[in-house]
């Protein structure tokens, strides 16, 4: 249970931001102007973690079709929900990039609204995915 | 619809909050449906 977890949900969302450790721990060696990008939410400040929770809608969906449940229907539809809205986010995040000016006691999720909503979606179509997983 | 939606793009600001609602009532009621059903089978 907890692999399947691991490898379905953990690694898909937290991968990318461990591939950044590597360049962090070579911090010194990069040059000056590089610095402000290496850092974690230069990754999903414009909601990308929503293509993540848009593959657990999509495999939710397939977990639940191949179902023989008789609550399957329901959960297609919420899964349709939740599908549209990570394209919302994923599509208009990247049409709308917010800038990485976050000011000295700002809050970043206030600063970049489509992580901050990206970040919420993609936690709840892990919740689903993961219990239509196990629950089907 | 299509004025409205207009003004809702007029500036950055006013279509990220209108996308943001949007996605959010989506996905809200997406995952109340989809666990509804989860929880009551």
């Amino acid at each position: 249970m907890m692999g399947w977890f691991i490898v379905n949900v953990l690694i898909p969302v937290f991968a990318p931001l461990a591939a950044l450790l590597p360049f962090r721990l070579f911090l010194h060696a990069l040059p000056e102007h590089a610095h402000r990008f290496l850092r974690w939410p230069m990754l999903i400040k414009d909601g990308q973690t929503a293509w993540v929770a848009l593959a657990f809608n999509a495999a939710a969906g397939y977990d639940v079709f191949s179902s023989s449940a008789s609550w399957k229907g329901a959960v297609l539809i919420g899964v349709v929900f939740l599908g549209a809205a990570n394209i919302l986010i994923a599509a208009l995040g990247g049409v709308f990039p917010v800038d990485d000016d976050v000011s000295p006691g700002e809050s970043p999720w206030r600063h970049y609204p489509a992580m901050s909503a990206s970040a919420v979606l993609t936690f709840l179509s892990a919740t689903v995915f993961t219990g239509v997983h196990f629950l089907a | 619809m299509t004025t409205w939606v207009k003004k809702q793009f007029s500036d950055v600001h006013r279509a990220r909050q209108a996308v943001l609602t949007i996605a959010l009532v989506l996905g809200g009621s997406g995952f109340v449906l989809a666990m509804g059903a989860l929880l009551a089978r």
